[in-house]
């Protein structure tokens, strides 16, 4: 549904010219939970926005169920990282999630209907309204989770979601987004630098090299599911593949090659 | 601590330095420095000896204090709107802001009180002319801070906004104005406290009424008490609409104080 062809993505141009990504080529079929994981400064962000329409690449192309993304498609969701520069302070947590469903057509009751299930999904039912800076950051997260929820997309995508909260509450919002990807059979992209996270959530880990970012590994997860917090992580397949993709990550491609 | 206790302890300093000017003034016996209390019977009986159906209000303070608040307001109000469609749209279009930031920059920096020969050329001595000046003096702090606010939108929300398609209009209403409201706040109310200068200032020449007539009509009959007392209104004037804006912002951005305290 998601493809990705020879893109890559120059900022500026002369001496001081920074070339982020070099030629990547990625697809993602429907329903697949891809985690994109590279080293910090690799293009990551440049590679979401891209998708999103926020940049226009320089060089190659993104499509979306076949359609060429030109400027912000209308079935993608973004959840950001910094959830507190996403929400908007002024607006109560429902009018947030309700906001983007004006363009959907829905009138004020069923947005107001949509955003309340979308914020039950997330466990937040009783926070509709307060504000986004009364709750916690991990709740937040939540809200901006409930948000993409409500919108329906076809593809959700996650810039570092889980990057600014503490360990517990990024293993609940793990676990929330396996549990609603579930709920919604949706295809979601999730960009983070923590490998541990990317397997433990992906179906397939892809990892990027450090700027200009291209591809230097995409890895099938092969775990058994359901996965759980405890019982996962002490798999053998997930230690395996974790060193797999930390190897990757480190640009090192097999423990003999590994040099001091 | 009670009610009482505080109000006490708040102003007891203002009792004491009436004290002292009175005593100061009794002793130095001036013209020019009546005592206060000679003031307060002066402003008693220039505004508070009317007839008990209007509140003991006396026709002078009927006519010109509300006359005088009317064009102060609907100056602020014209600014206030002019300022922020203007300022808005400056912070937005970096190609507007280029080429109308020099005159922007041009114009404020002219003294409001040298403009007064200019609108009195334009408009005939009247409230309009007094509405126009005021809102053409303090157009600039609500303009200039308007523009600073949407032109320093958090890029993530606008990104925000982008990814979820809100439309032109809904971005202007819902994320960029909301954003800038505490700037645009700042700047309304340092243009309300420049509203009550430039209303004194206009009525002091071009005008037949209001306070800032009733303050020159006491001076050339070398009423001192009473410019004194009309000096006074002003000032209780000027606490008092300060005191309303800041309730009304407090209202408005509550959200923005509450999240500065928690984040």
């Amino acid at each position: 549904m998601l493809e990705i062809t020879n893109l890559s993505h120059t900022y500026g141009s002369g001496p001081t010219a920074h070339n982020a990504l070099g030629g990547v080529n990625l697809k993602v079929a429907q329903g697949e939970l891809v985690c994109v994981v590279g080293p910090s400064g690799c293009g990551k962000s440049t590679l979401l926005r891209s998708i999103a329409g926020l940049i226009r690449p320089t060089g190659g192309q993104v499509t979306l169920n076949g359609v060429r993304v030109e400027q912000t498609p209308d079935n993608l969701a973004v959840v950001f990282q910094d959830y507190s520069r996403s929400l908007f302070p002024w607006m109560s947590v429902a009018d947030n999630v309700s906001l983007p469903l004006r363009r959907k057509g829905l009138d004020k009751g069923r947005r107001r209907e949509s955003a309340l299930e979308a914020l039950e999904e997330v466990g937040l039912q009783g926070a509709a309204a307060k504000y986004p800076w009364q709750l916690s950051g991990g709740m937040q997260q939540r809200v901006s989770i409930a948000r993409a929820l409500a919108y329906r997309p076809a593809l959700l995508l996650m810039d570092e979601p889980f990057g600014s909260v503490d360990a517990q509450t990024r293993e609940d919002l793990e676990d929330l987004t396996l549990r609603v990807r579930g709920l919604h059979n949706m295809t979601i992209v999730l960009i983070t630098h923590d490998i541990d996270e990317s397997v433990y959530v992906g179906d397939r880990v892809v990892v990027l090299s450090k700027a200009p970012a291209g591809i230097v590994g995409d890895l099938r997860v092969d775990l058994p599911g359901p996965r759980d917090q405890i019982t996962t992580r002490e798999h053998p397949a997930f230690v395996h593949l974790r060193a797999e993709v930390g190897r990757l990550v480190r640009g090192r491609r097999s423990p003999s090659a590994w040099t001091p | 601590m009670s009610g009482a206790v505080r109000v006490v302890n708040r102003l007891w300093p203002v009792v004491a330095v009436v004290a002292l000017w009175e005593l100061l003034t009794r002793y130095l016996e001036m013209l020019s420095f009546p005592p206060p209390s000679q003031i307060a019977a002066s402003a008693y009986t220039m505004w508070l000896t009317g007839p008990a159906e209007r509140l003991w209000l006396t026709e002078a303070a009927l006519e010109n204090i509300p006359t005088s608040v009317g064009r102060l307001l609907t100056g602020w109000v014209l600014a206030g709107v002019a300022g922020i469609a203007l300022g808005v749209a400056l912070g937005r279009s970096p190609l507007l802001f280029r080429l109308v930031d020099p005159l922007v920059q041009f114009a404020r920096a002219i003294p409001p009180p040298m403009l007064l020969a200019l609108f009195l050329a334009l408009f005939a001595i009247g409230p309009r002319m007094q509405i126009n000046f005021i809102a053409f003096g303090i157009v600039w702090p609500v303009l200039i801070n308007a523009c600073d606010g949407a032109r320093h939108v958090d890029r993530q929300h606008l990104d925000t906004a982008r990814v979820f398609g809100l439309t032109g209009r809904e971005r202007l209403f819902r994320v960029i104005l909301p954003s800038a409201m505490p700037k645009i706040f700042a700047g309304l109310r340092v243009s309300l406290s420049l509203a009550l200068i430039l209303m004194v200032l206009s009525e002091l020449i071009g005008s037949t009424d209001g306070i800032g007539f009733q303050l020159l009509e006491a001076q050339r009959s070398y009423d001192f008490p009473g410019v004194w007392a009309t000096i006074v209104v002003l000032g209780v004037l000027g606490y008092a609409l300060n005191s309303a804006f800041l309730a009304a912002e407090r209202r408005v951005l509550s959200w923005h104080r509450s999240a500065k305290q928690t984040t």
